[in-house]
């Protein structure tokens, strides 16, 4: 059974005797494999938070992931604090023991999911996007954001928020690039507009004139008498507390009754412009700009959940599924690598002058299909992707990928007509995998180019991405 | 001497040049709009501001008002969301008038290019004047042969009669199609009262005040008018009304000898009560009387009276070509066929609808219940009365 463990800090309140206590910087010397959750002192929240922020900004996963409770009174205490942690605990609980064994049993799903995990590196997990999708990992719930004052952003995912070294804009960043990836899942709960300079939330909208774009704008209410059929102002109207018309010298009695509103009209106090419609303009709180509506950046403010694929990559890293699997074994090489021998064999045909080798660029527009309908089964599919590409590719063939829908093979002392023929076989295969084994709609994109001197990479992959512009 | 008046006028006008505001309330107007909007920018007189009151249209008015508005073409546009009668959305745009001067006009209405000039010329002779009346004719004379009647009507009772009511200085109406205010003259009358017959009222007013009001036969607008009998029996309907309801009711004081008696002012109101109302319950016991004491002559009374009247209205006809000369187009030149006509038409035809109209006027005070009006204004204004 794992035990809880004490963050000490001077005005810790009382833990239970026995109960083991540490610091946060000695946390990695402590066996955190036996440790339940971390218990933090909430009796200053800004201290306790800052602490968080720390077991949180840590690399180590067992550490980070640790689930934490805070100790102390909630009173006073900002809502996306309480609910950063994972769970709070009164400190006028008098069973204490009960209370923490309690905890102790919710909290063992979290951290058996922790356990887990996979070592990525001995240094730790260093990359932010992947300690968040950790974390939503080994939490396994779904992740509401909550509005708040607080924060730039305007909106604060409180749980994932002590992940971030600095206090603001990077959150929704991050979980827009998990979910472009296809490793979280967003829903849908409303729309915000940020300022489209800096991102912050805490715009003003104000009412400016169509002409001068002024915002020292009169407002005025226009009344119509129905008896007479005089139409002013309000203040044309106004006598003392009552609504005397000018024209007919009647008071006004009620609302629909003997007149009515007619409409709204603004005056510019700064052109004398007159209009009904004016315009709209934000300025941000932060950054001072101003800016159209329009042009302001509207974000969808997301609930998160992980899909099978993010599930995945926590586990087991984030490098591309397929990336990974074509590495193990096709002997892809890294697009550096690549770079390198392409040079290198452009060297060698210069110099010899007897060798035709060519450059194949090949695009596959399923993998992102793939993951999102597939998910766990994608690596199924992939196992069998790179088994077409083995088949099609010698050994002496070099072979990379980038951006995990492109594909570039060198392939060596190979005439056009070949390497034409070792194309074709392969995409057929492909297409046959994707289209009729998987009912999938797939396009696969390639084009040929003899390796000769003055031939750039860079170059080549450019215009074959203009040439098959989506 | 009158050319010689007129140029004196012109050059203090372009000498002055006072802006002028055109006033265009109105509803479901907007496909009439933008034909307007072009020839104002075609007027002579180039010093204007146009103010366009949409009031509460259920079309595309507000689309095409708003987008004329961002080209330029229309100064101000408002749209009042709520409808509250032509009168209210005249007062709305007179509220945000600019001009010294105010021209009024129907959405429906397009403009000679010299008219607004013509139009604002009186104000430059006599500065007595506060209110001029724009001539109004047909614009859709070929529609119909009841849109042909009605121009030659329009010849007869605008721009002949009430150049001849103008020179005895006895005019009781400025057409709410086109008409030309002193905008403080205006002001003072706090603007236009619930209508329908919003325009005879506003004359009055504006007589009572102790301006002069006239008729400038050259200020020429065209307008579209109905083009069938029973949508011209409607509007008649609510013209014919008025004089009960606003000349005999609401301004029964012109009539009575009291401080502020005028003798003009007294006829413009007793010369239309006389000749369209006492004469016409004449026409009638008239017409009982041949009925009763000479069956047996009807067709040769009506003959007669045929012939008669087709003699009055080829002179009355030959007057206004007289009058109007240059300024007549060819096809209003060609209605003189349709003059034999014109006896049924305003004899028959008219004269039973104005008759209709007066009796549920003075009954019913029929002009209460008009569509015309939101029947918010006036069940108000009936219970004013």
């Amino acid at each position: 059974m794992r035990e809880p463990l004490c963050i000490s800090s001077k005005r810790m309140l009382t833990c239970p005797p026995e109960m083991s206590v540490s610091t946060i910087q000695d946390l990695n010397l402590v066996d955190l494999e036996a440790v339940s959750f971390l218990i933090l002192d909430l009796s200053d929240w800004q201290v306790g938070y800052q602490q968080l922020r720390r077991v949180r900004s840590h690399v180590n996963p067992d550490i980070y992931l640790k689930p934490v409770l805070f100790r102390g009174s909630s009173e006073a205490v900002p809502r996306e604090v309480l609910q950063a942690s994972d769970g709070i605990i009164r400190p006028d609980e008098t069973e204490v023991e009960i209370e923490f064994s309690s905890w102790s049993a919710r909290l063992e799903a979290i951290n058996v999911r922790i356990d887990g995990l996979k070592k990525i590196s001995k240094d730790g997990d260093s990359n932010i996007a992947f300690k968040v999708l950790r974390l939503i990992e080994t939490r396994n719930k779904e992740f509401k954001p909550i509005p708040s004052a607080r924060k730039l952003s305007g909106h604060i995912y409180p749980s994932l928020q002590p992940l971030f070294p600095k206090q603001d804009i990077g959150v929704l960043e991050t979980l827009e690039f998990l979910e472009n990836q296809k490793l979280i899942t967003g829903q849908f709960v409303s729309r915000a507009y940020g300022c489209t300079h800096c991102g912050c939330a805490f715009l003003n909208f104000f009412e400016i004139c169509p002409d001068c774009n002024s915002s020292d704008l009169y407002t005025e209410e226009l009344i119509h008498h129905f008896r007479c059929a005089y139409v002013g102002g309000k203040s044309d109207y106004k006598q003392g507390q009552e609504l005397i018309c000018p024209k007919c010298d009647r008071a006004l009695k009620h609302i629909g009754v003997d007149y009515d509103k007619a409409s709204v009209v603004h005056h510019c106090n700064n052109c004398s412009n007159v209009f009904q419609e004016s315009g709209v303009m934000t300025s941000c709180y932060d950054c001072w700009r101003e800016t159209k509506p329009e042009n302001q950046l509207i974000r969808d403010i997301q609930t998160y959940n992980i899909t099978a694929l993010g599930q995945n990559a926590a586990r087991h890293g984030m490098d591309s599924l397929l990336q990974t699997i074509l590495e193990t074994k096709v002997y892809a090489i890294s697009f550096d690598a690549f770079k390198n021998f392409f040079r290198l064999e452009i060297a060698r045909i210069e110099r010899y002058k007897v060798s035709i080798s060519h450059l194949v660029i090949l695009r596959l527009d399923a993998i992102d299909q793939i993951y999102s309908t597939l998910g766990k089964r994608s690596r199924q599919v992939f196992d069998e992707l790179s088994e077409a590409f083995k088949a099609a590719l010698r050994t002496s063939d070099l072979f990379s990928v980038r951006d995990e829908t492109i594909f570039l093979v060198i392939l060596t002392e190979t005439p056009l007509d070949k390497a034409e023929l070792a194309m074709k076989r392969l995409e057929e295969r492909i297409i046959a995998l994707l289209t009729a084994n998987l009912k999938m709609e797939c396009r696969v994109e390639r084009e040929i180019y003899p390796i000769e001197a003055g031939i750039d990479l860079e170059n080549k992959i450019e215009l074959f991405l203009q040439t098959h512009a989506d | 001497m009158r050319k010689k008046v007129y140029k004196l006028a012109r050059q203090k006008l372009f000498h002055e040049l006072p802006l002028v505001s055109v006033l265009v309330p109105g509803k479901n107007e907007g496909r009439h709009i933008t034909s307007l909007v072009d020839t104002l920018a075609q007027q002579t007189y180039k010093h204007i501001e146009l103010i366009v009151v949409d009031d509460g249209s259920d079309d595309d008015t507000p689309l095409i008002g708003r987008r004329l508005q961002k080209l330029g073409k229309i100064t101000l546009f408002i749209r009042n969301e709520i409808r509250g009668g032509k009168a209210s959305a005249a007062n709305t745009a007179l509220k945000f008038a600019r001009g010294k001067y105010i021209i009024h006009l129907d959405a429906d209405s397009h403009l000679k290019n010299n008219a607004v000039e013509t139009i604002l010329l009186p104000f430059f002779i006599n500065p007595d004047i506060g209110a001029v009346g724009g001539d109004v004719r047909v614009a859709n004379i070929d529609a119909g042969i009841v849109t042909r009647l009605q121009a030659i009507e329009y010849f007869k009772s605008i721009s002949t009669g009430r150049t001849v009511s103008s020179q005895l200085g006895i005019l009781r109406i400025i057409a709410g199609a086109h008409g030309a205010f002193r905008r403080d003259v205006l002001q003072r009358i706090y603007g236009w009262d619930v209508g329908p017959g919003l325009d005879g009222d506003v004359t009055l007013k504006i007589r009572k005040l102790g301006f002069k009001v006239i008729h400038e036969p050259f200020a020429i607008c065209y307008t579209n008018v109905p083009n069938s009998f029973l949508k011209l029996i409607r509007q008649r309907f609510r013209w014919d009304r008025s004089l009960i309801r606003f000349r005999v009711r609401k301004h029964r004081d012109i009539l009575l000898p009291s401080k502020n008696f005028s003798i003009k002012n007294f006829l413009a109101s007793a010369e239309n009560i006389f000749f369209n109302l006492i004469f016409d319950i004449k026409w009638w016991i008239y017409i009982i009387q041949i009925f009763i004491f000479a069956r047996d002559y009807i067709e040769v009374i009506f003959i007669i009276n045929l012939f008669i009247y087709s003699v009055v209205n080829f002179l009355e006809f030959a007057l206004a070509v007289a009058l109007l000369g240059k300024t007549l187009r060819p096809r209003e030149l060609l209605l003189i066929v349709w003059l034999p006509l014109i006896p049924l038409y305003t004899g028959f035809l008219l004269r039973s609808v104005r008759t209709f109209a007066y009796i549920m006027e003075i009954l019913f005070k029929a002009s209460f219940f008009d569509r015309w009006n939101p029947w918010k204004v006036s069940k108000i204004s009936k219970k004013d009365e």
